[in-house]
């Protein structure tokens, strides 16, 4: 019964003199970055390219900002140096300490080639754990970005947005008068955006009802529900929708998990909404995993030094009946763990688009002052080994159109039956409604129905009509003797059933 | 800062755990609206009291006569953990500060189960459970209790399973005879196979509560070498000696202000200037005055001790009897004793023959000489006389704990085994004195343990014989060095005299893992070790010690018993048996007075523990926990914690490679 590493001690004495990361003075955050960074970011930076990286990032503000022209070694390549550099720039550039720390550590920072390894100040931090927990403050909407458009896709409960007048589907134009046009999502979130308590005026439109309106908002702290769910309306297909792997993500998924299973105990199969969810905690994950599989490989995560580590999932619990996993490009980081997961243990198929592909795992350390770092320091890997970073997830069944997305989805686990409307500007699927940017129907100039085509194509598995956007359904309805057009109240129900099952 | 040592609050903390909460300690307290007939009523109303029973908001009853279920049997074995911990350290080394259940190390425990799910209330409780058993025990520990891969945790539970886990605090050493122990233990009776219902439940933890509050379950065990000569725990340490209305005034205000801010930790200079003029004057609370002003802590320890015997003295001035007034005095002048005494063991004999002058102002045989006899009797064993301290005990302890204990111990201490025996069968407690009764009962069992030394001795020698003879064997572990957590898997070859091993650490200052890889030469006592940075082999000397833990292990089992004063504990569960060693530390630094080791002098072991799961068939070794805590005289702490399980069965090769020494040579 030997003691058997002795070497470890070694490396304790060896590494207990350098790596004292609380260090003193105006320089003491850069240096506390700077270690952190070099110890354990999976990249393995070289003191050379932090050191450089710093010097650099000042310098180029120094020079854009003040017309100042700092003057440092190609050769500095110590920290010492570094802080150096730094205390003479303090006197001659007239940065204070605080910036300096900030530009510096911004420049090591940027020769990572890494997004998300970031540093945060207590503000920042707040604001990216607060998005993660799906808590926010705003008006209470979700958006989504597409075409070009701005879209109400979820008012949240008891927000400001759901006393309003506001509706799911409305296209937003204008954010106090300040028009989104040509904006990106960021942009418009960052107009969108403001303290707790403060107002604005939004323009949206609204094309159920072909108009244009203006709302006043007040901001307010909003905690958004992370799951929603319920049964498509055959009663045997459940759909659950994650937002986000936050600390309630598990909970929130196991009791509504329970509730659908209890209306429906023989349940057919169930959809997991994995779309634009951005990921989350680890610990999230692994717990909704678990709700899926009695035991079973999550992932590997390998890390700078070549260490391979297992995740398994134990005491979970099986599943009987068929998942489909909805994913697209904003399916990213744990979205894409759990759904890679799920796939290479044989228990469920991704139905969409190709995921976002962040396959790295991240950690805050939080730093004095109260700022932190937001680190990678892991690569992770499906069960299966497939590599998912700037790689993303190939869906099994490949389908772009949002609406679309679903059918295909109830199609795979063998749903015969649909039945399609439009309602507020959502394309309602069996039952439950799914947020469109472009409506599921359209009148032509003649006044006869047109449907679009990728949605058509998913109900009746016709490939061949994916090219245009909306299609004459006249024709179908002809060739498909089961795919009916009711249009009673000017409020078209596509129906179809699927033959020979 | 108090100068005086905080020796008396140590035994404060047991007791305090479970006591209920005033609020709902009130007499008229009724939890549930469904027990007020029931023959159970008392035991459930303490029950929710303790917290074992979920009770308020929206619980109105409580079902008495519904059948508990394994779970909930589970949970409330769970929460009485929080009190029965301490009492199965020795036996787990699992301390408060783990995070008990989460798993010490890299990999989560996890249940063998398939129907307990993780998002369930019941998770919890019954994972910790599991890795209790396991700790206990030895691998799957629980299915011995809970056969299969179902634990049917809404199943009734019967009688005989539940005794089955209460059997952890019997001490009793053969799992096979749980049942007859807890029944003897009076907490659990009826058929075996009877479900449990809940009003029966909550009687039973009753009795084990009340159980586990009166004594450890290895009196005698001093695993730290701190525990003996063993005196009364004090219950208030900051009386004010006399009674004292809400408003007082003049002297008296300033003495209860100064006698406050000593129990609050606010005493200034200006506390005991204050309590000197007092002592000046004609104050007439004398033995509080000198009582705290003991406690000054600008003031040399010899000032003290004369304040403490002033107080003595001026509580046998007032010539009324309160015991428990003296045994305070007392306890604060041994309090003393202690701190000089170690660095001066002179203070003993002198303080003990101030106190021996007492004795004639006591009338014989009374609490109050008793108060004065433990402290005497605990002197006497620092000066050595070990006759004189056996006699005071054996005056009075068939109806005092503390001397009972003592005695037991030291007449073990001094081989006079039988003698102990004799005296706890002589023992006619009274049917009231529960706690002498319990004591007894513990106290004979560790004799029992005691007896079968030289048995568990030979045993562990044959089993470590065992593996030493092995071909090969294969050893996975985890274990916290300094700091450092280390998960490795090595081979022993022992034809080739060669071992390999493989691992991941991590560095308490890093983020990631490390990797790890040695080979070592048993033959030349060599190790290679990779450095992954420099991608080299480091070769070092093994033949060296480096920790005390090194010089211990590096003794036969035979030799600590006999050099170190090793304890040994033997049970047996399912296919295991499972030994159970404890060194004191005391020992170990004596005895290595002239051990040279890498690291320095050794100091002080605070903890050295060993834990060997043994295969009852092949006598092979399954399983080894340890625990182990060093201070060196640099003041350097090292903890030394692991576990290590081995596979014997396996084919193992190792040969190192050529260029690792060369590699090391270079």
């Amino acid at each position: 019964m030997k003691r058997i590493f002795s070497w470890v001690i070694a490396a304790l004495l060896v590494f207990g003199v350098s790596s004292v990361h609380a260090a003193d003075g105006p320089f003491a955050e850069t240096a506390e970055v700077y270690h952190q960074v070099l110890d354990n970011h999976l990249s393995r930076p070289s003191e050379k390219q932090l050191v450089q990286g710093a010097l650099e990032g000042i310098k180029k503000l120094a020079e854009k900002e003040s017309n100042l022209s700092l003057q440092y070694s190609a050769e500095d390549d110590t920290l010492e140096e570094l802080e150096r550099r730094l205390s003479e720039w303090k006197d001659k550039a007239k940065l204070d300490a605080s910036t300096l720390n900030r530009l510096a550590i911004e420049g090591m920072l940027s020769t990572l080639d890494d997004p998300h390894t970031m540093f945060f100040t207590k503000d920042d931090l707040e604001l990216f754990q607060a998005g993660v927990e799906n808590q926010l403050v705003g008006f209470g909407f979700r958006m989504r970005f597409q075409n070009g458009l701005m879209l109400i896709r979820e008012i949240i409960p008891n927000s400001p947005a759901a006393a309003s007048g506001l509706k799911k589907g409305d296209q937003l134009l204008a954010v106090d008068g300040a028009s989104l046009k040509g904006k990106n999502a960021e942009e418009a979130y960052l107009m969108l955006r403001g303290e707790e308590g403060t107002e604005a005026v939004l323009t949206v439109f609204r094309p159920g009802e072909n108009r244009e309106l203006q709302v006043k908002l007040k901001r307010a702290a909003i905690t958004v529900p992370e799951v929603e769910g319920g049964l498509f309306q055959d009663g045997r297909i459940g759909y659950i929708g994650l937002e986000t792997f936050g600390s309630e993500a598990a909970v929130q998924f196991h009791d509504k998990l329970d509730q659908i299973t209890k209306q429906s105990p023989s349940l057919k199969g169930l959809l997991v909404d994995l779309r634009d969810n951005g990921g989350g905690y680890l610990s999230s994950a692994r717990d909704i995993a678990s709700l899926f599989m009695e035991e079973g490989l999550l992932m590997y995560t390998t890390n700078r030094n070549g260490v391979e580590v297992q995740t398994w999932v134990r005491n979970g619990r099986d599943v009987n009946y068929p998942v489909r996993i909805l994913v697209n490009e904003g399916t990213a980081s744990a979205s894409e763990l759990l759904a890679g997961a799920l796939r290479d243990n044989g228990i469920a198929k991704l139905v969409g688009t190709k995921t976002f592909g962040k396959g790295s795992a991240q950690q805050i350390i939080p730093l004095s002052e109260g700022d932190a770092l937001k680190i990678t320091l892991h690569e992770y890997f499906t069960p299966k080994h497939t590599k998912v970073n700037h790689v993303g997830l190939e869906p099994d069944v490949k389908e772009e159109d949002y609406a679309a997305q679903v059918v295909r989805a109830l199609h795979s686990i063998g749903v015969n039956s649909f039945q399609l409307e439009a309602e507020d500007g959502d394309t309602v699927v069996n039952g439950i409604a799914f947020a469109a940017v472009d409506p599921l129907f359209k009148k032509d100039e003649q006044g006869k129905w047109l449907i679009r085509a990728k949605v058509l194509s998913s109900v009746i598995g016709d490939e061949s009509l994916g090219a245009n956007d909306y299609v004459d359904i006249t024709p179908y309805l002809q060739k498909y003797p089961t795919l009916r057009l009711a249009t009673d109240k000017d409020a078209p129900v596509l129906t179809y059933q699927v033959s020979g099952r | 800062m108090q100068k005086k040592s905080k020796v008396l609050t140590c035994a404060l903390l047991v007791c305090s755990l479970l006591v209920p909460s005033a609020a709902s300690a009130a007499s008229s307290y009724m939890p549930y609206s469904d027990i007020s007939k029931h023959w159970a009523k008392s035991s459930i109303i303490r029950g929710a009291q303790y917290g074992l029973f979920a009770s308020g908001g929206s619980i109105e009853r409580f079902y008495p006569n519904r059948e508990l279920t394994r779970a909930e049997f589970v949970a409330l074995m769970d929460r009485v953990f929080v009190v029965g911990q301490q009492h199965l350290y020795p036996l787990t080394f699992l301390s408060e500060h783990d995070e008990f259940g989460k798993g010490e190390g890299f990999d989560e425990p996890y249940l063998p189960y398939k129907d307990v799910d993780r998002l369930t209330w019941m998770y919890g409780p019954t994972l910790r459970m599991s890795v209790l058993l396991e700790r206990l025990y030895g691998p799957g520990a629980i299915q011995e209790i809970f056969p299969g891969q179902l634990f049917s945790p809404n199943q009734p539970i019967t009688r005989e399973e539940a005794a089955k886990l209460l059997a952890i605090y019997t001490m009793e050493t053969d799992q096979q005879k749980a049942w007859n122990m807890v029944n003897e233990w009076g907490w659990l009776t009826g058929r075996p196979s009877d479900k449990l219902k809940r009003g029966e439940a909550a009687v039973v933890f009753d009795r084990l509560v009340q159980f586990l509050q009166r004594d450890v379950m290895l009196p005698l065990l001093d695993y730290d070498g701190q525990k003996f000569p063993m005196v009364p725990e004090v219950q208030d340490m900051f009386p004010l000696f006399a009674p004292y209305t809400d408003q007082v005034t003049g002297d008296d205000q300033i003495y209860v202000n100064a006698a406050e801010a000593i129990r609050f930790h606010e005493d200034s200079e200006e506390t005991f200037r204050a309590l000197r003029k007092l002592a000046e004057g004609t104050f007439d609370n004398k033995v509080g005055v000198h009582y705290y002003l003991s406690w000054d802590p600008d003031t040399e320890i010899a000032d003290n001790l004369e304040h403490a015997f002033k107080a003595i003295d001026a509580y046998f001035d007032d010539r009324i009897v309160l015991p428990d007034t003296l045994q305070l005095l007392v306890a604060n002048v041994y309090d003393m004793a202690l701190q000089t005494g170690s660095t001066d063991p002179k203070m003993y004999e002198k303080i003990l023959e101030r106190l021996n002058g007492y004795e004639q102002k006591i009338r014989k045989n009374t609490k109050e000489s008793e108060a004065l006899a433990i402290y005497q009797a605990a002197l006497e064993v620092k000066v050595g006389h070990m006759d004189k301290a056996l006699e005071i005990y054996r005056a009075f302890a068939p109806h005092h704990q503390e001397a009972l204990k003592n005695l037991v111990y030291y007449l073990v201490q001094n081989e006079q085994l039988s003698e102990a025996e004799a005296f706890l069968a002589g023992l006619q407690p009274k049917k009231t004195e529960v706690e002498i009764i319990q004591l007894t009962r513990l106290l004979q069992q560790e004799l029992a343990i005691d007896l079968e030394q030289a048995s568990i001795v030979r045993d562990l020698s044959f089993t470590m014989g065992r593996m030493e003879n092995l071909k090969g064997y294969k050893a996975e572990g985890e274990a916290v060095l300094r700091g450092f957590l280390v998960k490795y898997t090595e081979e022993v070859d022992r034809l080739s005299k060669a071992r390999h091993a493989t691992g991941i650490y991590q560095s308490p200052q890093k983020l990631v893992l490390d990797k790890w890889e040695s080979y070592t030469d048993t033959e030349k006592n060599i190790k290679y070790e990779r450095n992954f940075d420099s991608e080299s082999w480091e070769p070092s000397r093994v033949d060296q010690q480096e920790f005390m833990s090194d010089y211990v292990a590096g003794m036969s089992v035979k030799d600590r018993a006999r050099i170190l004063g090793a304890r040994y504990y033997k049970q047996s569960f399912g296919e295991y048996d499972i030994i159970t060693e404890w060194i004191p530390g005391d020992k170990i630094v004596e005895a290595a007075q002239n051990v040279s080791l890498n690291h320095g002098k050794i100091k002080s072991v605070p903890v050295y523990m060993n834990k060997y799961y043994i295969d009852s068939d092949s006598d092979l070794l399954v399983k080894h926990v340890w625990r182990y805590e060093e201070v060196y005289n640099t003041q350097e702490y090292v903890a030394y914690a692991g576990e290590e399980t081995y596979k014997t069965q396996v084919d193992v090769r190792v040969s190192i490679p050529r260029e690792v020494v060369k590699g090391a040579a270079r």
